[in-house]
């Protein structure tokens, strides 16, 4: 069962369209169990337990566990259920939760939903103190951490929290999941001042005094990852288990900062010789499996016509990104390059981000009421970028440009709706992926709502398996992301896999699959084989049994 | 009040460590920031030395003798010494160094004056940071000794919040409350919020010295799923101030020093909440409507409203039995904002409420002049307040000042700009303020009523659904002045403040002037000058420092009853007196 909101919103829109569901008179089922520690197995009493209506979110009660943490609702109609718990010390949670996937408990005739033992994984928790080289507590430095998962079906590290150390340098992450997590640290030390153009010309028996005094405050603390890696290569991971508290202190080390020279070639209007044309660059630093995170440039000015400097960012490799916004349409550039001491590089000799347009055609049904959006998932740096498709079913990225490389393309906010064909102009089309080089793109999109559904049993020797990773495989599949589905099996071995595209899939259920990348066709080879081929025509329904490797 | 995002461990909100955004500054233009960082630059005001040289005039000539300017950065509370401070002097040059391990630094080639130096370092404050006056300058040149720059340690606040057994709340938003002696007056100044954390602590850093008043909003724990959010919570938490009162005027101030850890716990009980809706009207389409609920002391609440425009329906939730205010606030075009505002008594679900939003009262003023034959202003120029006046700005300034916390200052106005001589204090909000009136020079205030009110006696309060009264201003210019030199003792040399408290009225503005100390004492001292004073008796005061003093309150004044002067002064005469100074600050830094 999936936990998403936005599904369980469209799910019962269905039902509430298709099948409401008929009157159960004989409402007289239970759910009890007892909810204990996931590691220590103890009974957890006070445990605040809920069941909420898979069909019906509406439906909803709400105990509060005993002494030995058992558990009890009753005279409930048959049907499925979302059983939830919470309690000090455990965030909220679902039944055997993987991600936005849990089991649902399925009540009725000949099903046993009494005997459950609910297992709550206590929250863990990492803080820390920020120092600097000379061992003062660093405030007000922002923290980032990052989690390692397999939700997208391959590895990745993203940021899930962030946080502003106190005035002990102190930070504080609660309520963490068990898993893999790193540390960074990202702050501008508090006697940092960085040169400007207004600065009245010293003179010259004081020149080298105030040069050497200035130094000292020109400078910048790196992305640093705990304990004190510069490079996300050697931050060292935190692997908590549930119920941890980890410390993690981390030492950030001011640098001489560097100087980002940018010549335009445009000779900008300088009223007051403080204008800076075209904004500010992004700059990011790939990090782990390379997603990038935008860094901070603390200052920028003009020292002469033409040419933009920009100050306060720590030496390292980046991706400098300058978007057209405000100058000519078109005239985004990017560089990725190593930066240290003072670097001018000319913007005319960089290469072109890409400014990409289209249209979206909705096949045989009339557009969504609210917004809608075409999204953009670089493959490479997960960055997302959205634009929202006008009335007349036109979007352009032109306000953000496009960095050159591969994307998956997908809709968002389009209720029901999922791209069926793409063809593109001045981009290659793959599948449902775009491989995007610089120049403009014109993309022609073509969604649907003539969506499938299939529903199965996950079985293994004729009996069905609870809590399976369901996983609904396109042809191509490294082309085809965006068509693949998920699912966790429920008490009775059933799943369901919503908004379809009509094709040829391949259907597998692995028992043990959560940390599987499932994107990388190398890994789900072997289980392709003894997974069930589906062939899904148009909107049908489809039920089938596969076999739970 | 702010909230914060969840899971954010929040500091209180950071106050700019300066103010001052000289043109130089400006030039740095701060964008693309991921996120905002006091900057620590400049927290002396760049004197009009280096605006001189700005535009690249030569620099000093080359002759000028130089010298090393030493000293020591202690922290005024210990004595100790203050290591990495950022110590920076305002030459031609900005220049800049850092003190060692020992707390001292050096700076060389440094020509021979006075000079503003300042130091920073996190968790201090500069006294150009907590006194008005500033610090005294630094001597730099050839017999000049070396400079003790103190910096004052911060301030914190910490605690714990938790149910009555004992267990701990997790995201309850406290916030800090600052009572500020402004011109001797008290204001309300919001600090800040913090949020507690998963222990239920809170901690608010970065703190001067002075009184404080700490609440913990309303709360109710946070729906656990999106499934439960739909349904409205039956129990929560409600506002309780430290410590443990139920309102603002039983609540304990917390009185920090510089440097002190005050810590401050809160046991909350649990307690049925009720739901509030009801309708706005009178919004225009486009425009948003803002609805606020504040606790009877004043304190809004961070209870949200839902609000739909298309309907004018508003929903809250989760109240606890109290009586409150709510208030809705809209504009129906620039410069055209509207209000609405009802007391209501909480102790059931309470539904049907109305706010019709409505333009807030403005209240004109209606000044008149008194003029008496004068000798000595016989050349000012004429004035009169109904017409023909060549006099550019008003007459006298008008502030009302709000009494206590959430009642924002309303300052008198033009009504248009065209017959400068109308005033009008716009959009007031109901409250009860303090009226301080300043008259154009040569000119006091004779008298200023609003209704049968005095306010130089008594508070203005304006409530809701009155119809505002005129507030009517006599302007003489048959004023008295005050001159007089102080006594210090030897070698006191910073800034004295002389206050002339009137004891025509509680609420009539105390007059204030500087003095400084003569550096060479052959001479006639010079003395301080105070004009423009209505008739009538006053208390005399020269203090050291009036940072955090009321002087404005009687009764605060009374603990210095012995060391005043009381002058009568008779309209048009010119008086002098000779004061004692009063030392007030022998037990704070």
């Amino acid at each position: 069962m999936i936990a998403r909101l936005a599904c369980v919103i469209l799910f019962s829109l269905a039902m509430v369209g298709q099948n409401a569901p008929a009157p159960r008179s004989q409402a007289g089922f239970r759910i009890a169990g007892t909810i204990v520690d996931s590691l220590t197995r103890q009974p957890l009493p006070g445990t605040r337990v809920s069941i909420f209506g898979s069909e019906n979110p509406e439906f909803s009660q709400r105990v509060v566990a005993d002494a030995v943490g058992r558990f009890e609702f009753s005279s409930l109609p048959a049907g499925k259920y979302t059983l939830m718990g919470s309690v000090q010390g455990y965030r909220s949670q679902g039944y055997h939760q993987h991600g936005d996937y849990f089991i649902g408990i399925a009540v009725g005739p000949d099903l046993d939903s009494e005997h459950i033992t609910f297992r709550l994984v206590a929250d863990a928790r990492i803080e820390g103190t920020v120092t600097d080289e000379d061992g003062e507590l660093v405030r007000n430095a922002n923290v980032q951490l990052y989690q390692r998962t397999h939700e997208t079906g391959r590895q990745s590290t993203r940021q899930v929290f962030n946080a502003v150390t106190d005035d002990r340098g102190h930070y504080l992450f609660s309520h963490l999941g068990p898993g893999t997590y790193f540390v960074a640290v990202s702050a501008r030390p508090w006697y940092a001042q960085y040169p400007n153009s207004g600065e009245p010309a010293p003179a010259p028996e004081d020149a080298p005094r105030i040069a050497e005094e200035r130094a000292r405050l020109d400078i910048a603390y790196p992305l640093t990852f705990y304990p004190s890696a510069e490079e996300s290569s050697g931050a060292s991971a935190l692997v908590l288990r549930p119920g941890d508290r980890a410390t993690a202190d981390i030492t950030t080390r001011a640098v001489p900062a560097v100087h980002l020279r940018v010549k335009t070639g445009e000779s900008a209007e300088r009223k007051d010789g403080m204008t800076i044309q075209g904004g500010f660059p992004r700059l990011s630093q790939r990090i782990f499996e390379g997603s990038i995170v935008p860094v901070m440039s603390s200052q920028g000015f003009s020292p002469s016509a033409g040419t933009y400097e920009y100050t306060g960012i720590a030496p390292g490799r980046y991706l400098i990104e300058m978007t057209s916004s405000g100058g000519k349409p078109g005239a985004g550039w990017y560089r990725e390059m190593d930066l240290s001491g003072t670097v001018e590089i000319d913007a005319r000799e960089n290469p072109p981000l890409a400014s990409v347009t289209g249209t979206l055609t909705l096949e045989g049904a009339p557009r969504p009421g609210g917004k809608t959006f075409v999204v953009l998932t670089n493959r490479l740096t997960s960055e997302n970028l959205a634009a929202e498709v006008t009335p007349k079913g036109t979007f352009d990225f032109n306000e953000m440009e496009v960095l050159p490389g591969p994307y998956d393309i997908a809709l968002n906010m389009a209720e029901g709706f999922q791209i069926k064909d793409i063809v593109a102009r001045g981009a290659r089309v793959n599948g449902k992926t775009l491989e995007v080089s610089g120049g403009s793109a014109q993309l022609g999109l073509t969604a649907t709502r003539a969506l499938g559904r299939i529903n199965g049993t996950a079985l293994r020797d004729d009996k069905p398996v609870a809590g399976a990773m369901i996983v609904l495989v396109p042809r191509s599949p490294t082309a085809n992301l965006t068509l693949f589905r998920r699912d966790e099996s429920d008490s009775d071995g059933t799943f369901s896999l919503r908004e379809v595209l009509p094709g040829e899939y391949t259907v597998i259920a692995l028992e043990d699959g959560w940390e599987l990348d499932w994107a990388n066709p190398t890994t789900l080879q072997p289980f392709l084989k003894n997974g069930t081929p589906v062939d899904l025509t148009g909107e049908a329904k489809l039920s089938l049994k596969v076999q739970v490797q | 009040m702010f909230t914060q995002h969840a899971n954010v461990r929040c500091n209180l909100a950071q106050e700019p460590r300066t103010a001052l955004c000289s043109c130089r500054v400006l030039l740095a233009i701060l964008a693309c920031l991921v996120f905002l960082l006091s900057s620590p630059q400049d927290a002396l005001s760049q004197s009009e030395e280096i605006g001189g040289v700005e535009t690249g005039s030569p620099p000093h000539p080359a002759s000028v003798e130089k010298y090393t300017l030493t000293g020591t950065v202690v922290d005024a509370v210990s004595g100790e010494p203050i290591r990495k401070a950022l110590v920076e002097i305002y030459t031609n040059q900005r220049r800049m160094t850092f003190s060692d391990g020992d707390g001292r630094f050096q700076l060389e080639g440094i020509p021979a004056g006075s000079y503003s130096v300042v130091a920073q370092k996190p968790g201090y404050f500069n006294q150009q940071e907590l006194l008005r006056g500033g610090a005294p300058p630094v001597e730099v040149g050839p017999k000049a000794p070396p400079a003790i720059l103190k910096l004052s340690p911060e301030a914190v606040v910490t605690g714990k919040v938790t149910t009555a057994a004992g267990i701990p709340l997790e995201h309850v938003t406290l916030n800090l409350e600052y009572i500020e002696i402004r011109e001797g007056r008290r204001r309300w100044d919001f600090k800040g919020s913090a949020i507690t954390d998963e222990d239920g602590h809170f901690r608010f850093a970065n703190l001067k010295p002075g009184t404080y008043y700490l609440s913990a909003s309303p709360y109710t724990p946070l729906a656990e799923t999106f499934l439960e959010s739909n349904q409205p919570p039956k129990t929560g938490f409600p506002c309780m101030y430290y410590a443990g009162a139920a309102d603002l005027a039983s609540a304990a101030p917390i009185q920090l020093s510089a440097g002190q850890q005050a810590e401050a716990n809160f046991a909350l009980n649990e307690v049925t909440v009720y739901a509030l809706s009801g309708t706005v009207s009178g919004y225009a389409p486009n425009q948003g409507v803002g609805i606020q609920v504040f606790d009877q002391s004043g304190m809004q609440t961070d209870r949200g409203a839902q609000f739909s425009p298309e309907n004018g329906r508003f929903d809250i939730h989760a109240l606890a039995a109290g009586n409150y205010v709510i208030k809705a606030f809209s504009s129906l075009g620039p410069n055209q904002p509207v209000r609405a505002e009802l007391r209501f008594h909480l102790a059931n679900d309470l539904h049907n409420l109305h706010l019709a939003l409505e333009p807030s009262p403005s209240i004109p003023i209606v000044v008149r002049t008194e003029r008496q034959a004068v000798p000595q202003q016989a050349n000012s120029n004429t004035f009169r307040a109904s017409g023909g006046a060549r006099e550019s700005g008003p007459p006298v300034a008008v502030r009302l000042v709000g009494a206590g916390p959430g009642i924002a200052e309303a300052y008198a106005s033009f009504d248009n700009p065209q017959s400068p001589q109308t005033l009008s204090l716009h959009n007031v909000e109901p409250g009860r303020y303090t009226a301080v009136l300043d008259a154009r020079e040569g000119w006091y205030i004779a008298s200023a009523d609003y209704g049968q009110n005095n306010l130089l006696a008594d508070d203005l309060v304006i409530t809701s659904g009155t119809p505002p009264l005129p507030l009517t201003i006599v302007l003489r210019n048959d004023s008295a002045s005050l001159a007089g030199v102080v006594n210090v003792p030897d070698g006191y040399a910073s800034q004295v403040t002389i206050v002339a408290v009137p004891e025509r009225g509680s609420k009539a503005s105390p007059a204030v002037t500087y003095w400084y100390p003569p550096r060479d004492k052959s001479g006639p001292p010079p003395e301080f000058m105070l004009d423009s004073l209505a008739p009538g008796d006053y208390l005399i005061f020269a203090f050291d420092r009036t940072e955090g003093l009321e002087y404005s309150n009687r009764d605060v004044l009374e603990s210095y009853a012995s060391q005043t002067v009381r002058v009568t002064l008779s309209p048009g005469q010119r008086s002098k007196v000779a004061l004692e100074l009063i030392r007030t600050s022998e037990a704070s830094n």
